[in-house]
């Protein structure tokens, strides 16, 4: 039995706005098994980012993580103080490669007084130390390493992804949260990304956590899958069988609205309407507005059915009567 | 084999757009001490002999990756840009070409009465601008926030002085806005952009691209902004329009996938040239160039069986400058075929391919095909 890394258990991050309570993350849990891929898969404002921001204690004001247990490592990481968290956990325990990370460089320093920062800081390397360490790690995501002294705008925006993956690398964590990691790379480049992260993951037995609207780029590297409608986990399973034997009509329908490169040309679906305002949030089922198989029992919360071994539904088509 | 077939805009009646030999170079802005150290004014080619022909009813697709061109040439048929050399040839409808008038006849550039839309001066161009209309990428930053949907889609009319009362316009209004399924209309009219969807505005900009009654429609990437999930529905709509009101379509898009479901012919563009043209699913099914053959195998796929195996994508490095175009084939520094062929090498690397026809309607600008 593999060893857990991570487990969320009913995570709830709420945001308080002037306009009310924004649920973006309403009773989340799941668990990330060591060396595992977990994608997590959703429409814009689903709550997959916040979700993300939520397990790195980073969530922007006027949000706040409102109750739930992080274990990571064996312990609840919601109870460290924000002392103890950034010295322990993050970047040396969950580091996160962020969306649009091409513009999260800084322009003003060169990437390798960027990558050996994060090393001075945490590691308490010497300057010299840290920039040994910064080519090391240039090199490992296939930079050549007299690149250092580059400045951001000097490198393509498939090699400034690969900087920000270096510098989630930096203090080699166990887990990698990467959130959008291709999102505006051209498809070649968003492939050699992809490519890389997957020979860390082998390289260094990293677990990652991939977040993405996209469930085809998910389909890259995802051990198992977790579909979020509304702040809510409705789909979770293995990879295989989220792609090959969804249950959600969720799921289904993200699935069947996504143009294919090969084989026959069927008519796309789509969702019809618009995902739920969070701040009030249909009862019951928060799909039940847009969904073809609504009736009258989705009027109420539905519970989590185990279909199969290890995937599971939030929906009540597969509650027995 | 029989005679080499390079290829050529077909032009005849039944075509409504063509380019030939298009070609849009930008001038590097030359720094002070440029100038005093005399150093060469450099150009950077955006778009570097381009052609292809649209048939009326079809929707015909730019297709490669940021930085290839495709935009510009976009830009170039809706005349943001004029051509530095070639030719953009339309054909006007009839009251358009009437209301020109005697530029028509100048500016004419096939027996069948296309135009050179370059040559019309800028000063008269305006009605063209009713029969060509553009559909744009970002529907968050291409609609004013300060306006209402109203007033964003009433303007068109009164720049085209359409409507000459405040009761047709709305009518104009509200019926454009039927059109792309935002309804009840009054129910849009009065909200500003921030109170829509990404697919809501979407609409609110196909409308306004439409509100004119154009008859060529250049679709920007229109939704490589939106979510996987309603991608379909816009483009679903936008082939219901294209059908209900007889469009023609120039799409650009930088995803394949959409593109194989959406457009007849599909041309893969590669540091502003075209590389290989033809039917959409055949060039996608049946890639000739080593560059198609790369884009296809770096798309990724819904099938859990991809994350298994790292997938090798033949293609090295990267795009280079358009201000530096590799001399020959451009495309040589990254080719994989090229090492596995050391016998075309020289070929490659010093004489620019033609676009030949490798099957009917297919063509291919690659040594490895073209007759050496």
């Amino acid at each position: 039995m593999p060893e857990v890394l991570l487990e969320a258990r009913n995570l709830k991050t709420y945001f308080y706005t002037a306009k009310g309570i924004v649920k973006a993350v309403d009773n989340v849990s799941f668990e990330l098994y060591k060396g595992e891929a977990l994608g997590i898969a959703g429409e814009s404002g689903c709550g997959k980012s916040t979700l993300a921001y939520s397990l790195m204690r980073l969530v922007p004001p006027p949000g706040k993580l409102v109750s739930g247990e992080i274990i990571f490592q064996g312990r609840d990481i919601t109870k460290l103080s924000e002392e103890e968290f950034r010295k322990e956990v993050r970047w040396k325990g969950i580091s996160m490669v962020f969306q649009g990370a091409m513009n999260a460089l800084n322009p003003v320093y060169n990437i390798g007084d960027q990558l050996a920062e994060v090393l001075m800081l945490h590691q308490n390397y010497t300057k010299k130390e840290a920039l040994e360490t910064a080519k090391k790690l240039l090199e490992m995501v296939g930079i050549d390493p007299s690149r250092i002294k580059s400045y951001p705008h000097e490198l393509s925006g498939g090699m400034k992804q690969r900087v920000v993956i270096a510098m989630a690398l930096a203090l080699m964590p166990p887990l990698v949260i990467a959130d959008e990691p291709t999102t505006a790379l051209d498809v070649v480049v968003q492939a050699q990304v992809m490519n890389l992260l997957k020979r860390l993951r082998q390289e260094l037995g990293l677990s990652v956590i991939l977040i993405s609207h996209d469930l085809s780029l998910i389909a890259e590297i995802a051990d198992k899958i977790a579909i979020m409608y509304g702040g809510k986990i409705v789909e979770y399973g293995s990879s295989e069988q989220i792609y090959n034997n969804p249950q959600h009509p969720y799921t289904k329908s993200l699935l069947n609205s996504i143009p294919r490169l090969h084989g026959e040309i069927r008519d796309l679906t789509w969702i019809p309407g618009v995902p739920p305002d969070l701040i009030n949030p249909p009862p019951g089922c928060r799909f039940e507005p847009r969904c073809p198989f609504a009736h009258d029992r989705c009027k109420e919360e539905p519970p989590v059915v185990e279909v199969e071994p290890g995937h599971k539904v939030a929906c009540w088509l597969f509650v027995k009567r | 084999m029989s005679e080499e077939h390079v290829y050529q805009p077909e032009i005849t009646n039944e075509t409504i757009l063509f380019a030939r030999n298009l070609k849009m170079y930008f001038p590097v802005r030359r720094t002070f001490i440029d100038v005093l150290k005399r150093s060469p004014r450099l150009t950077l080619k955006a778009v570097d002999g381009v052609s292809f022909d649209v048939k009326y009813g079809e929707v015909f697709t730019l297709a490669g990756e940021s930085g290839c061109g495709k935009t510009t040439t976009g830009k170039m048929v809706i005349r943001l840009h004029t051509p530095t050399e070639g030719v953009v040839g339309y054909k006007l409808s009839k009251e358009i070409a009437e209301e020109l008038g005697s530029i028509v006849e100048k500016a004419k550039v096939s027996e069948y009465g296309h135009v050179n839309i370059g040559a019309i001066p800028f000063k008269s161009y305006k009605p063209v601008r009713k029969e060509i209309q553009m559909i744009w990428q970002d529907p968050y930053g291409s609609l004013n926030p300060r306006r209402t949907i109203y007033e964003i889609l009433e303007e068109p009319l009164a720049i085209h002085d359409i409507g000459v009362s405040k009761e047709d316009r709305y009518d104009v209004v509200a019926k454009a806005l039927e059109a792309v399924k935002l309804t009840p209309p009054e129910d849009f009219m009065d909200r500003y952009p921030h109170m829509l969807s990404g697919g809501q505005r979407q609409r609110v900009v196909i409308a306004r691209a439409l509100i004119l009654n154009p008859k060529f429609l250049v679709a920007d990437e229109p939704v490589s902004m939106l979510d996987v999930s309603i991608r379909a529905e816009i483009l679903q709509l936008m082939m219901e329009l294209k059908n209900k009101l007889g469009l023609t379509y120039l799409f650009i898009t930088h995803d394949l996938a959409v593109a194989r479901y959406i457009s007849n012919r599909l041309a893969i563009m590669y540091l502003g040239k075209i590389v290989e043209l033809g039917d959409a699913r055949r060039v996608i099914e049946n890639p000739y160039h080593p560059y198609t053959k790369a884009l296809i195998e770096a798309i990724p796929e819904a099938d859990p069986a991809r994350r298994l195996t790292i997938r090798e994508i033949p293609i090295k490095g990267e795009v280079p400058s358009p201000i530096n175009i590799p001399p020959g084939c451009r495309f040589h520094p990254r080719c994989v075929a090229l090492d596995q062929h050391p016998e075309i090498k020289d070929l490659c690397t010093k004489k620019e391919p033609p676009l030949i026809e490798v099957e009917k309607g297919h063509y291919v600008a690659c040594w490895l095909y073209a007759r050496r």
